[in-house]
C-alpha cells in the first residue's frame, strides 16, 4: 500500500472516529433534551397556580443582598438600579458596587439616589481591593453603596459578599435586567430542599425588546442574525442544557449575570476567584467540590422560570471576544479542579459532569475543527467523495438544527415567551441559519479561547454595548 | 454512505415534523386567542358583576371549563373576605368546587396539588383538604398548611404546627408562615407544641415564637435559654428579645456570659433590643472578646442604649485594645 494510500485510509478512518464522536455527543445531548423535558414537565406540575403571595409578605423568607458590581455604567446605572429596586420580595437589601469606575457612574448614584456615607461594623472575611468609602440611600435605605478601586468582577463580588447581611446572596451584573417576581421564583430550590447552595435563572436576549423604566415591556425575537442566533443558543444552553443537568449530576455554571447563592457556603469556600476570567462557573465548581470534600450540603440547581435578560453583543468582533474569554474561562476552571476528572470520590460530578465538560464542551471544537480539515484534505486527495462529504455535513450539523428546533418547542409548551407567530418562525428559521457559518466561527473563537488559554491570556477583552432597548446608550464593560 | 442518508432523512423528517408542530400550535393558540377574546371579557365582566349581586352567569358557562376556572382564579386573586366567599358561590354554582375536590383524592400528586390550590384561594371549607395535612408529598403538606392557616380552626392549627418538625423544608416554611399570619390564634397550639416538641424542631419552633411576641412563652423561652445546645439557646434569647419582660432581660444578661459566641452574641442584640443599661459594663467588655460577631453586636448594642452606651464606647474609642477601639470609633460615627 503506498503513502497515498495509506493517508486516504488515515483521513476515511479519522472522518468515521469523528462522525461518532459526534454521534456519541448528540446522542447525549438527547439524554439531555429528554432529561431536561421531564425536569421541566415536573417543574410545571409544581408551579402551576401557585401563589406567590405568600412569599413576598412573608416574615420567615429569607434575607437576600443582591449584588451588583458596575464597571462604567453611568449611562444605565441609574435605570438598573431603579429596575432592581423594584424587584418583589419581601426581604431585600441592594449593594451596588463600584468597582473604580473611570466614568461618572458615582455621580449619577449620588445624584439620582441621595448617598449619605456610613460605617458600617463588617468583617473583611474574603480579600478584595480597598474600600473608598460606604454609602447608603437616603431615599432607599436598602440601597448600599460601595465605592471601592478597581479589581475586576470577581473581587468587587467579593466586596459585596463581604458587606452582605442576607443568608442569601444574588450575583448579577449590573446591566441585567431581572423580571420583578424573578427572586420569588428562584428562591423556591433554598425552600424545597435543604442541601441546596446554589440556584440559576434562566438568562435571555434582550435585543430587539423594549424597555421602559428597567423592565422589558415589548418582547420580540430579534431579526438581526448575530442576536437572533444567540437567541437560540441561549434557549439550548439554558432550557435543555442546564435544565437537564438537574437530573444528571446537577450543574456546574450558574450564569454570572443572575445566580443565587449561599452565602455562608460561598464564604466557606473562600468566595470568587481572582486571577479567572471564569469566576462564575470557578465558584460553582468549588462550592460542589467542598461539598463532596467535607460532606456539606452542595446541591446546585437551576430553575427555568426566573428570567434575566441581558444585551447580547451584536458585532462579530465583540461576540467573538466574548466566546473566547467563555472559553478561556472554562479551560482555566477545569484545569484548577482537574483531580474532579473520572474521581469516584466526587460522585457524580467527577464521573459524569465533569468528563462531559472536558470532552464535550472544551474539546468540541477542536474536534469539529479536525474534521471539517480532514474533510477538505479527504475531498482534496480524493479519499472521500463529495457526495459524502456533503452527507457528512448535513448529518453532523442537522442533527443540532433539530435539537435546536426541540428547544423551541419546548419553550413553547412550557412559558411561550414569544406570543407573535412571526416571531417562532423568525427563531425557527434561526435554529436553520445558524449552522451556515455562525457555528463554524464560533468554534473559531473558542478554539482561539484554548490558545491564549494556554499561553496564560487572562484578559477579558472590552465588552461595547448599546444599552438595551435603547440605541444611543453605550457603555464599555470588561 | 447509506446509514449517512438514512440518519439525514431521518434528521430532516423530525425537523420538518418540529417546524410543523410550531406552526400548527401557534395557528391555535392565534385561533384560540382571538376566539375566546370576546367571550372572556364578557365572563370577566359578569364575574366582576356578581360581586355586585347579578346573578346571570350564562357568559360564564358559555366557556369552557379551564377557561370558566381561569376567571374564577384571576378574580379570586385580587379580592377577599366577603367578596371571596361571593367567588367561591360563583365557582360552585358553575360546578367548578366539585371537579377539584375530586383532584384533590387523585392518584397523582399534580392533580391533588392543582385541585388543593383551586380549593385554598376560594377558602373551601372540606375535609379533602384536611386530609391532605398527612399526604405523602411535601408541596401538598405544605398546600393544606397554607389552606389551614385560613380557617380559623384550632385542631387545623395545631396539625400546621406539627409540620414545624416535617422532614420537608417546604412544609417548615409554610407552617411557621402559616402560624405567623394566624397570629394571636396559634399561640396556644404553639405552646402546647413547644412542651413535647421533638429537639430538631425547637429552633423553628422559637422563630414562630419570635413572631408571635406572646408574653405566655416567656417562662418556657426562659428555660430553653438554659438547654444544652447553643442554637436553642441563641433562638430562646432572640424570641424572649422580641417578647421582652423581666425574664427577657435576665436571660439577656445571663446570654452575656455564656461560653458559645453565638449565644453571646445573641445575648448582646437582645440587651441592645431591651435597652437593657444594666448589661453596658458587660457589653464594654466584650468589645475585646475574641469573636468579631460578639464584638459586633457589644458595639451596635451599646450604640443602641444611647447616651450611657455612647460614653462606653467613647472610652473604648480612646481604650488600650487597638480593635475594640477601631470598632468603637466606627459605631460611633
Amino acid at each position: 500500500m503506498s503513502m497515498a494510500e495509506l493517508a486516504q485510509l488515515g483521513l476515511l478512518r479519522l472522518e468515521w472516529a469523528i462522525f461518532f464522536y459526534f454521534l456519541a455527543v448528540n446522542s447525549f445531548y438527547a439524554v439531555l433534551l429528554l432529561s431536561a423535558a421531564w425536569e421541566l414537565r415536573d417543574h410545571v406540575h409544581r408551579t402551576r397556580a401557585e401563589s406567590r403571595w405568600r412569599m413576598l409578605s412573608s416574615r420567615v423568607a429569607p434575607r437576600i443582598s443582591m449584588l451588583a458590581p458596575a464597571y462604567n455604567e453611568a449611562a444605565t446605572v441609574g435605570q438598573s438600579v431603579r429596575g432592581l429596586l423594584t424587584l418583589r420580595y419581601a426581604n431585600l437589601e441592594l449593594i451596588l458596587i463600584n468597582d473604580g469606575s473611570r466614568d461618572g457612574t458615582m455621580d449619577v448614584l449620588q445624584r439620582e439616589f441621595a448617598l449619605r456615607p456610613v460605617t458600617p461594623l463588617f468583617r473583611q472575611l474574603i480579600p478584595n481591593k480597598p474600600i473608598r468609602a460606604l454609602y447608603r440611600s437616603a431615599t432607599h435605605p436598602e440601597l448600599l453603596v460601595i465605592d471601592k478601586e478597581n479589581g475586576g468582577k470577581a473581587d468587587a463580588l467579593n466586596a459585596g459578599l463581604n458587606l452582605a447581611r442576607g443568608e442569601l446572596v444574588c450575583a448579577m451584573d449590573a446591566d441585567t435586567i431581572i423580571e420583578p417576581d424573578a427572586l420569588l421564583r428562584m428562591v423556591r430550590p433554598f425552600l424545597l430542599m435543604d442541601d441546596t447552595v446554589a440556584a440559576g435563572g434562566t438568562i435571555r436576549i434582550a435585543n430587539g425588546c423594549q424597555v421602559h423604566g428597567g423592565r422589558i415591556v415589548t418582547l420580540r425575537a430579534p431579526r438581526r442574525p448575530i442576536p437572533g442566533f444567540q437567541v437560540i443558543e441561549y434557549l439550548r444552553a439554558f432550557l435543555f442544557g442546564r435544565l437537564g443537568w438537574n437530573r444528571l449530576g446537577g450543574n456546574l455554571i450558574i450564569s454570572g449575570a443572575f445566580g443565587l447563592f449561599n452565602r455562608a457556603a460561598v464564604l466557606e469556600a473562600g468566595g470568587y476567584t481572582h486571577d479567572t476570567v471564569g469566576e462564575d462557573m470557578e465558584l460553582v465548581l468549588k462550592l460542589r467540590r467542598n461539598a463532596y470534600e467535607k460532606k456539606t450540603p452542595g446541591r446546585v440547581a437551576f430553575v427555568p422560570d426566573p428570567v434575566a435578560w441581558t444585551e447580547a453583543p451584536e458585532t462579530l468582533r465583540v461576540l467573538g471576544r466574548q466566546r473566547d474569554r467563555w472559553h478561556r474561562g472554562l479551560a482555566d476552571t477545569l484545569w484548577r479542579h482537574r483531580r474532579c476528572m473520572l474521581n469516584p470520590r466526587y460522585g457524580a460530578l467527577g464521573m459524569i459532569a465533569y468528563p462531559y465538560f472536558v470532552f464535550i464542551e472544551l474539546l468540541a471544537p477542536l474536534v469539529e475543527l479536525i474534521g471539517f480539515l480532514g474533510l477538505l484534505a479527504g475531498l482534496i486527495m480524493g479519499a472521500i467523495n463529495f457526495p459524502f462529504a456533503v452527507l457528512f455535513f448535513l448529518v453532523a450539523y442537522g442533527f443540532g438544527a433539530l435539537l435546536s428546533a426541540l428547544t423551541l418547542i419546548l419553550e413553547d409548551v412550557s412559558y411561550r415567551r414569544y406570543p407573535a407567530i412571526s416571531d417562532r418562525f423568525v427563531l425557527f428559521g434561526w435554529t436553520l441559519l445558524e449552522n451556515i457559518g455562525y457555528r463554524q466561527l464560533t468554534v473559531l473563537w473558542r478554539i482561539r479561547g484554548l490558545w491564549k488559554f494556554l499561553r496564560g491570556n487572562k484578559q477579558w477583552g472590552a465588552m461595547e454595548r448599546r444599552g438595551i432597548g435603547s440605541a444611543a446608550a453605550s457603555s464599555t464593560g470588561r | 454512505m447509506s446509514l449517512l442518508r438514512a440518519v439525514l432523512v431521518v434528521f430532516l423528517a423530525s425537523y420538518a415534523i418540529a417546524g410543523l408542530i410550531l406552526l400548527l400550535r401557534a395557528l391555535w393558540f392565534s385561533y384560540r386567542t382571538n376566539h375566546y377574546a370576546a367571550p372572556l371579557a364578557a365572563a370577566r365582566a359578569v364575574a366582576l358583576g356578581a360581586l355586585r349581586g347579578h346573578t346571570d352567569l350564562a357568559p360564564i358557562g358559555k366557556l369552557p371549563r379551564r377557561l370558566q376556572g381561569r376567571v374564577i382564579v384571576e378574580l379570586a386573586r385580587v379580592v377577599s373576605g366577603t367578596d371571596r366567599v361571593t367567588v367561591a358561590e360563583l365557582a360552585q354554582r358553575l360546578g367548578l368546587i366539585e371537579p377539584a375536590l375530586k383532584q384533590c383524592g387523585s392518584r397523582r400528586w399534580h392533580r391533588r396539588l392543582r385541585g388543593a390550590r383551586f380549593l385554598t384561594l376560594l377558602d373551601v371549607k372540606t375535609p379533602a383538604m384536611a386530609a391532605l395535612f398527612d399526604d405523602p408529598h411535601p408541596l401538598l403538606r405544605a398546600q393544606a398548611a397554607e389552606w389551614g392557616a385560613r380557617q380559623n380552626s384550632d385542631i387545623l392549627l395545631r396539625r400546621i404546627t406539627a409540620l414545624i418538625s416535617d422532614r420537608s423544608p417546604a412544609c417548615r416554611f409554610t407552617a411557621k408562615d402559616a402560624l405567623l399570619r394566624a397570629g394571636a390564634a396559634a399561640v396556644l397550639p404553639v405552646h402546647d407544641y413547644l412542651e413535647s416538641a421533638p429537639e430538631d424542631a425547637l429552633i423553628d419552633a422559637l422563630e414562630v415564637v419570635a413572631g408571635l411576641a406572646e408574653p405566655r412563652f416567656s417562662a418556657m423561652c426562659d428555660n430553653l435559654s438554659r438547654h444544652v445546645r447553643p442554637a436553642v439557646r441563641v433562638a430562646a434569647v432572640r424570641a424572649l428579645a422580641s417578647i421582652g419582660g423581666e425574664q427577657a432581660a435576665a436571660a439577656a444578661l445571663r446570654a452575656l456570659t455564656d461560653s458559645d459566641p453565638l449565644v453571646r452574641s445573641a445575648g448582646a442584640e437582645a440587651a441592645g433590643l431591651l435597652r437593657q443599661s444594666a448589661a453596658a459594663p458587660h457589653l464594654y467588655r466584650m468589645l475585646g472578646d475574641s469573636e468579631f460577631e460578639v464584638q459586633r453586636a457589644a458595639a451596635l448594642a451599646l450604640r443602641a442604649l444611647g447616651a450611657s452606651g455612647e460614653l462606653l464606647l467613647r472610652r473604648a474609642a480612646r481604650g488600650p485594645d487597638g480593635a475594640a477601639a477601631q470598632l468603637a470609633k466606627r459605631a460611633l460615627t
